[in-house]
C-alpha cells in the first residue's frame, strides 16, 4: 500500500480547480495511482481548448496542490476539451519531459470502475440528501441489466436509461445530471423536482463537495 | 383603489391595456400586456404565468440545479397578482396602463421566492416592532450614444459614452449637457407616471450618470426603482442610445445603487435622532446600526448579485471594502448622516447597480431587526479612511463565492428572510458562478469579459 497524498486546493477555488481536485481524490482511492504520485515531482497544467479554464497541479510526492491558471513551473501542459473526452488532447512539453508526461497521463486516467459498484457507492453518499427520491432505477441499455437504488418495495420515482459508461459517469461524479439528460447521454423518467435535486447532487459531486 | 372602481378608472384614463410588472430574483421585470377586461376579470387573484417566470436566471435558463418547496412540478402555473394600488397610466402610450405585481402560488398563497413579497414580509416584521422605514436609492448607470445593437456588433469595445470629457470627472455641467436630451425625456416619462425625482448629475465615470428618486416607504421606493429602470431602457431604445446598469461595465468606475434609510414610529415620528446623545444618534439608532454592521458581510450576496458586481470591489474606488461605519465618511460601508431630526439616516454604500432593490431593502430591514432583537455590540466608528491594507476591520467578501459563504454562515439573515429562501438564493448565486467559469468567463481577465457583457449589459 502506498501513502495517500494530501490534496490541497487554492483559496476560494474556481470550479475547474475543485473538479480536478475531486478527480484526483477519486484517483487516490487506487493504490496504483497513489504509487504514481509517490514517484512524481513536478508541475503539470490542463488548459481548455473551448473556454478560458486552466488549472495547474503541483506534485511533490506527498502533496498535490491544485490552483487556477497555468503555473510557470508547469513542465507539461495538456490542451483538452474538458467536456468531450473523445477529442484528442495536445501536449506541450512531451518531448522534453516524456516520462513525466506519461505518468501524468496515467494519473489522470480514472481507476477501473464498474457502474454497478459505483452506483451503490453513489447511493450511500447521497441517499440522506434533502428531497432525494426514495428509489432510483438504473437500466443499462447495453444488456438491459437493472439496478434499483433505495427502497425496493415501491415503484422507483426516477428511472435512468443509458450505456454503462454514461451511467458510470453519472454516478461517479464526472457528469452533470441535467446536461447528461439534455444531450441524450442518458434518458430519464423523472419529475422536474427530482431532475433538479439530482442535478444539484451531481454538481456537488463533480466539485468534490459530496 | 377598490377593484369595483377599476372600470371607471380605465374609462377616465382611456386605458385599454395593462402591463403587469413583477420582479424576478435577479431583478428583471416580467409580466404580460393584458386587455382591461381580462385584467379586471382575473382580480383579485391575478393572471397565470409559468413557474419558470420566477425560477429562471438572467440568461433565460430555468433553475434546474436546485429546488424549492413552492416551485410547481413540471413547469406548471403560478400567478402574477397585481397590486392595484400601483396602477398608473403610461403617459406616452395613451391606451396603456402599468401595474406592479407579486408572484403567488397557483392557489394565491404568498410565494417566498418573490422578492417583493420578501420585502413585504420584512416590512410586516418591522411594523410588528412599532416602526416604519423610509428609504431612497441612488441610481448610477452608464449612457452611450449608440444603440444596443451597434454596441453588440462592436462586441462592447470602444463605446461612445455620452459626455464632453474623455477622462473620469464629476458633476461636470458640460458632460451633463450632453446627456440632457436623454434625461429630459426620462424625467418627462417619470413625471407622467407619478415617480418623483430629486436630482441627476454627471458621475465619476465617463458617461456615468446618477439619478436620485424621491424617498418614501420601502415598497413604493422599490416599485419606483424598477419602473425607472424600465423607463431608462425604453427611452434609450426610442432614442437609438444604450443604457446599462452593469455594476462594472469597464475597469474604471463601477456603478452602485446606494441605499439610504431611516426609521420612524408608525405615526411617522423619526426615531434615529436624539440631540442629547453623542453625534445626535438615538440609542435605538445605535442598536439598529449594530445589526446593520453585524450583517454587512452576510448581506453582500444580495447587494452584489452578479459576477460582474465583484469587479467593483477595489480599494480607493469609492466602494467599501470593510464592515465599517462612520459619520459622513464615504470610505466605510455605512455612512451616517445626522444633521437634523428629519434627515438623519444611514447610507449603505455596498450596493451594486445591478442589485434587486426589493431584496436589498428586505435584507437591510432583516439586519436592522437583528439589532433590535439581539444585544449586539456596535464596533467603534472608523474615523479614518477605511481603504488600504493597514485597515484592521473585518473585510467584506469580494467574490461571489465568499459572499455566499458569508450569507450561509450568517446567524441572523436566514432566520428572518427564511432558511429556505436564503438557501435557494445561495444556490442561484452558485449557478451564476458556475456559469461564468464553465461558459466562457475568464477569471484571470483584468478586463470585463464578453460573457459578462452578453449576460448583463442589457438585462440587469
Amino acid at each position: 500500500m502506498h501513502a495517500a497524498p494530501v490534496i490541497e486546493l487554492e483559496n476560494d477555488p474556481v470550479p475547474i480547480v475543485k473538479i480536478i481536485g475531486a478527480q484526483l481524490k477519486r484517483a487516490m482511492t487506487s493504490d496504483s495511482h497513489r504509487k504514481i504520485v509517490n514517484e512524481l515531482d513536478g508541475c503539470f497544467a490542463l488548459s481548455s481548448i473551448t473556454d478560458p479554464q486552466k488549472v495547474s497541479v503541483n506534485i511533490n510526492k506527498t502533496t498535490l496542490a491544485v490552483s487556477r491558471g497555468i503555473s510557470p513551473k508547469a513542465k507539461v501542459i495538456i490542451h483538452l476539451d474538458f467536456n468531450n473526452t473523445r477529442v484528442k488532447p495536445r501536449i506541450d512539453g512531451l518531448l522534453r519531459h516524456p516520462l513525466f508526461a506519461i505518468k501524468v497521463g496515467k494519473l489522470l486516467a480514472p481507476p477501473a470502475q464498474d457502474w454497478v459498484t459505483e452506483a451503490k457507492n453513489y447511493w450511500q453518499a447521497v441517499c440522506d440528501q434533502p428531497r432525494v427520491p426514495s428509489a432510483i432505477r438504473l437500466i443499462s441499455t447495453h444488456d438491459k441489466f437493472e439496478l434499483v437504488l433505495g427502497r425496493e418495495d415501491i415503484e422507483p420515482e426516477v428511472t435512468i436509461y443509458g450505456k454503462p459508461k454514461k451511467l458510470l459517469e453519472l454516478v461517479n461524479g464526472t457528469s452533470v445530471f441535467v446536461s447528461a439528460a439534455m444531450t441524450g447521454a442518458v434518458a430519464v423518467d423523472a419529475s422536474v423536482e427530482h431532475l433538479s435535486v439530482l442535478t444539484e447532487i451531481s454538481i456537488k459531486r463533480l466539485l468534490g463537495e459530496l | 383603489m377598490a377593484i369595483e372602481d377599476l372600470p371607471d378608472w380605465f374609462d377616465r384614463h382611456h386605458v385599454d391595456i395593462i402591463r403587469t410588472h413583477a420582479t424576478t430574483l435577479d431583478g428583471p421585470g416580467v409580466g404580460k400586456y393584458i386587455h382591461r377586461s381580462k385584467f379586471y376579470g382575473s382580480l383579485p387573484a391575478g393572471h397565470a404565468i409559468a413557474d419558470t417566470a420566477i425560477a429562471i436566471d438572467i440568461a433565460g435558463s430555468p433553475h434546474l440545479s436546485h429546488w424549492h418547496d413552492q416551485r410547481v412540478e413540471n413547469f406548471g402555473d403560478i400567478l402574477v397578482k397585481p397590486d392595484i394600488d400601483t396602477l398608473i397610466s403610461d403617459g406616452t402610450n395613451p391606451a396603456l396602463g402599468h401595474c406592479i405585481a407579486d408572484f403567488t402560488t397557483a392557489t394565491g398563497e404568498e410565494l417566498r421566492l418573490c422578492p417583493r413579497t420578501q420585502l413585504k414580509r420584512m416590512i410586516r416584521l418591522l411594523s410588528a416592532r412599532g416602526y416604519c422605514m423610509k428609504a431612497a436609492f441612488e441610481l448610477e448607470f452608464y449612457l452611450f450614444d449608440e444603440s444596443f445593437e451597434d454596441i453588440k456588433r462592436k462586441q462592447y469595445q470602444q463605446l461612445r459614452a455620452v459626455g464632453a470629457s474623455e477622462k473620469p470627472n464629476m458633476y461636470l455641467l458640460k458632460n451633463a449637457y450632453h446627456a440632457a436630451p436623454f434625461m429630459t425625456e426620462v424625467i418627462k416619462r417619470l413625471e407622467w407616471k407619478g415617480i418623483g425625482w430629486e436630482a441627476w448629475n454627471d458621475e465619476a465615470g465617463v458617461g456615468q450618470i446618477e439619478l436620485n428618486i424621491n424617498a418614501g416607504d420601502p415598497l413604493t421606493v422599490c416599485d419606483n426603482v424598477v419602473r425607472t429602470k424600465q423607463v431608462l431602457y425604453e427611452v434609450a431604445l426610442d432614442m437609438d442610445m444604450a443604457v446599462t446598469f452593469m455594476a462594472a461595465p469597464s475597469s474604471l468606475f463601477g456603478s452602485g445603487m446606494h441605499a439610504h434609510h431611516s426609521l420612524t414610529t408608525i405615526e411617522g415620528t423619526p426615531v434615529f435622532y436624539d440631540s442629547d446623545k453623542p453625534d445626535n444618534r438615538s440609542d435605538l439608532m445605535n442598536r439598529w446600526l449594530a445589526g446593520q454592521v453585524a450583517n454587512l458581510s452576510g448581506s453582500v450576496s444580495f447587494l452584489s448579485p452578479t459576477m460582474n458586481a465583484y469587479r467593483r470591489f477595489r480599494d480607493y474606488t469609492a466602494v467599501p471594502m470593510t464592515a465599517t461605519w462612520s459619520m459622513d465618511n464615504r470610505s466605510t460601508a455605512l455612512r451616517l448622516i445626522s444633521s437634523s431630526k428629519s434627515a438623519t439616516r444611514i447610507e449603505n454604500r455596498i450596493g451594486a447597480a445591478d442589485l434587486n432593490p426589493y431584496l436589498a431593502l428586505a435584507t437591510t430591514i432583516a439586519a436592522g431587526i437583528a439589532g433590535l432583537d439581539n444585544d449586539l455590540a456596535l464596533p467603534d466608528e472608523t474615523k479614518k479612511l477605511a481603504w488600504g491594507n493597514a485597515v484592521t476591520s473585518e473585510k467584506l467578501p469580494t467574490t461571489i463565492t465568499t459572499a455566499i459563504e458569508a450569507l450561509e454562515n450568517n446567524q441572523h439573515l436566514p432566520a428572518y428572510l427564511g432558511e429556505d429562501f436564503t438557501q435557494y438564493w445561495a444556490n442561484t448565486r452558485r449557478a451564476e458562478w458556475l456559469a461564468f467559469h464553465t461558459e466562457g468567463g475568464d477569471p484571470e481577465s483584468k478586463n470585463v469579459t464578453e460573457w459578462e457583457y452578453e449576460r448583463y449589459f442589457r438585462l440587469v
